[in-house]
């Protein structure tokens, strides 16, 4: 087998680090080896960094080593860090011959990839303050549109100028240990983003923090994806085996649900999410898991059967809602969820969500109900946070194996919606189960 | 130095003296190059704690280092300077990464975010203190104690490993530090993921120590085997607020003892199945 080429070859050196590294990979695709390392060293400029100005790009059936290497994103610049080649030809990457596939990229050692100084592309102010029509898409750092067998595994991504990776119509993708640090000086700096049309995606070890959701699955084909779903196929996400996230989101999710449009979302595997949002910055997280929402769409809201079959279990937070609903939900399973600390609500709505096979087992809810900035206590009663906070919830649900430590109630029923409680220990309540005209509610087969 | 830059490693042969000068030597050179890279092959026994520094992967390619007294073989730099105790003088990215390697003395791992030890064959424990964001993969346990994880460190990733200790696999332990306190930091042990892992021994697999103002929390373990109990929680010498041993989970685990989870406190919002 041919050693992987290195860009520090002198016949290689192009007019900026991101030249070189191209016509290092040109070069391993006329030799066949059809790899490249970048070192930590670069010999072109004789320091340690290698400043990206353009987007590399990654042809098929290709490897490229981040060997101990660090690499930022040129300042001033507007183009992403990594990217298929056919993404820089919108008519052909929008084909099944558009299709590009085997892409690896591969951390061996300590691999910082930056992204620098920021350019101020901002979602809200880039259509007028860089009207090129490009929008956001040239500040995520990785883009993939269109690639099967995709892999990118061992990288630490610091300051991503918006998602740090963006996947569009992508299947068979294995994300592995990757670590976030972002301070959240700008808005949208989430860590992955699947997009329209992904399905068949492995994603295990995701780790640190991110300046918004560190994974968010968003199927809104009427968004500015539209333009980049391959023909054809479906706009829908599908088939995502998650295993320990372990993140601090800021104020947002550490794994978000969300599908418009007509759009589904459909078939995940969620193990382990761990929402690790520090305490010391009076901020808590949105929640660890955002399953959905009744907004974002354009032409139709989601209904009941396009997000379904999710199984999410052992989750652990403190966020404002443990768990987070809204749209719609069906065929799910939550199981071993426990909250803890600053946690208002442990199972929540955003305005209203209408849910089938709802079934939530082995259920720790135990905020301190103090207030965030005081550290007061209140009564029961006038607790600010509730369990199972159900109201806008509609449909049918059942609790199994609940446990409430401190809550104004342990489970409010809204109108429309009934829940089968079985298993329920509270500590200090104000009331146990709440249920508002039009809902109904049975604790251990009794009526309540 | 040059040569350095290029190759992308230092090796301790590129350096005279003892074993143990070559191997500092090495180490130092490597940070102050910023090479970032030490490489070392064949057998090696120290007289003194080698020093590790921020931003160094130590790759161990069928090597075997062992010590020649009763003292840690590697130790973080940090522990050395007592003004860095502070949250903001961490050492970060330090990487031990091994290819049929043996490591036959302590490792002790201070004030550091970003750990990541993969491939190592460890006879003596492996220690952290103020440690956070660590990973620590496909690793053969064969001390008395493989992992000891003290005050202060939180958010681990353990995965892979097989072994045959002693006393525990893993022993979490909120009492053990070493080196100063770490201003700003919390001695609290938390945001421990243990899991795909396969032990042989008929002593508990990992055991956990609270201490009054030190609690253990947010514990996910899962997919052990072990001959004994996989989890044994507190002393029976002592008894904590059950708010000490928080928010546990144990799933998914076969273990050949007649209780998987051994509890000698009481513990609160715990998984056990």
């Amino acid at each position: 087998m041919q050693r992987a080429l290195s860009p520090n070859i002198p016949s290689l050196f192009g007019s900026d680090d991101s030249q070189t590294i191209q016509n290092a990979i040109a070069a391993a695709e006329a030799d066949g080896s059809r790899q490249i390392v970048i070192p930590r060293y670069n010999a072109r400029t004789d320091k340690n960094e290698w400043r990206i100005p353009t987007a590399i790009l990654v042809p098929s059936n290709f490897t490229i080593i981040l060997d101990n290497c660090y690499m930022v994103q040129e300042t001033g610049i507007h183009d992403n860090m990594f990217t298929n080649t056919n993404t820089r030809n919108r008519a052909l990457v929008t084909t099944p011959e558009g299709r590009q596939e085997n892409i690896s990229i591969f951390g061996r050692g300590n691999v910082i990839l930056d992204g620098g100084v920021h350019n101020r592309r901002l979602e809200k102010t880039c259509r007028t303050l860089f009207p090129d029509g490009r929008g956001m898409l040239p500040n995520t750092m990785f883009f993939w549109c269109n690639v099967t067998n995709l892999h990118v595994e061992d990288l630490h991504i610091e300051n991503q100028r918006w998602w740090a990776m963006t996947h569009i119509s992508c299947s068979q993708v294995f994300l592995k240990n990757l670590d976030f640090y972002a301070i959240p000086h700008v808005t949208n700096m989430d860590g992955i983003d699947l997009r329209i049309g992904c399905h068949d995606f492995t994603i295990e070890n995701i780790t640190g923090r991110t300046g918004d959701d560190t994974l968010a699955l968003t199927a809104l084909p009427q968004g500015f994806e539209s333009r980049w779903l391959v023909q054809g196929t479906a706009p829908d996400i599908h088939d995502v085996r998650i295993r320990n996230m372990k993140s601090d989101p800021y104020t947002q999710y550490v794994v978000r649900l969300l599908n418009q449009d007509g759009s589904q979302i459909y078939n995940l595997d969620m193990d382990t999410l761990m929402d690790v949002s520090d305490y010391a910055t009076k901020k808590r997280s949105g929640s660890c898991l955002c399953i959905g929402s009744p907004h974002y769409f354009k032409e139709r809201r989601v209904k009941l059967g396009e997000l379904r079959n999710i199984t999410a279990r052992n989750i652990t937070t403190r966020g404002a809602d443990g768990v987070l609903l809204g749209g719609t939900a069906q065929n799910i399973l939550l199981s071993n969820v426990k909250t803890y600390r600053d946690n208002l609500v442990g199972l929540g709505v955003r305005d209203f969500c209408d849910v089938d096979n709802f079934t939530v087992e082995h259920f720790w809810y135990d905020a301190n109900q103090q207030q965030i900035f005081t550290g007061r206590e209140s009564t029961p009663e006038t607790f600010p946070g509730s369990a199972f906070l159900l109201d806008g919830v509609t449909g049918s649900m059942v609790l199994k194996d609940i446990h409430v430590g401190k809550a104004r109630t342990a489970v409010t029923v809204g109108a429309g919606l009934d829940v089968q409680v079985e298993g329920l220990t509270c500590e200090l309540v104000g009331k146990d189960i709440d249920v508002v005209p039009g809902g109904s509610a049975t604790l251990d087969g009794e009526v309540r | 130095m040059k040569e350095f830059k290029l190759q992308g490693y230092v090796s301790p042969e590129a350096f005279p003296g003892t074993p143990t000068e070559q191997l500092q030597k090495a180490l130092d050179v490597s940070h102050e190059l910023d090479i970032g890279r030490v490489q070392v092959t064949g057998s090696w026994t120290v007289d003194r704690p080698l020093r590790i520094h921020a931003m160094t992967e130590l790759v161990l390619d069928h090597a075997d280092l062992s010590v020649s007294g009763q003292f840690p073989l590697l130790v973080s730099s940090a522990l050395d300077d007592e003004s860095r105790a502070s949250w903001s003088f961490e050492d970060k990215f330090i990487r031990l990464t091994g290819i049929d390697a043996i490591i036959r003395g302590e490792l002790v791992f201070y004030h550091i975010h970003h750990l990541v030890l993969t491939g190592l064959e460890l006879h003596q424990p492996a220690k952290f203190f103020f440690v956070r964001e660590v990973r620590v993969t496909d690793c053969d346990l064969r001390g008395e104690i493989g992992l000891l994880i003290g005050r202060g460190s939180n958010n681990f990733i353990v995965q892979n490993l097989s072994g045959t200790c002693g006393k525990a696999a893993v022993l979490v332990d909120a009492a053990a530090q070493v080196g100063a306190y770490v201003w700003g930091k919390e001695t609290e042990v938390h945001e421990l993921i243990l899991q795909d892992s396969t032990f042989r021994t008929e002593t508990p697999a990992i055991l956990l120590h609270a201490t009054e103002d030190s609690q253990i929390f947010n514990l996910q373990i899962d997919h052990i085997t072990n001959d004994g109990p996989i989890l044994h929680i507190g002393d029976p010498a002592e008894t904590l607020p059950e708010t000490q041993y928080y928010n546990l989970t144990v799933v998914e685990c076969a273990s050949g003892a007649s209780e998987q989870v051994i509890r000698n406190n009481p513990t609160r919002h715990c998984y056990f199945a």
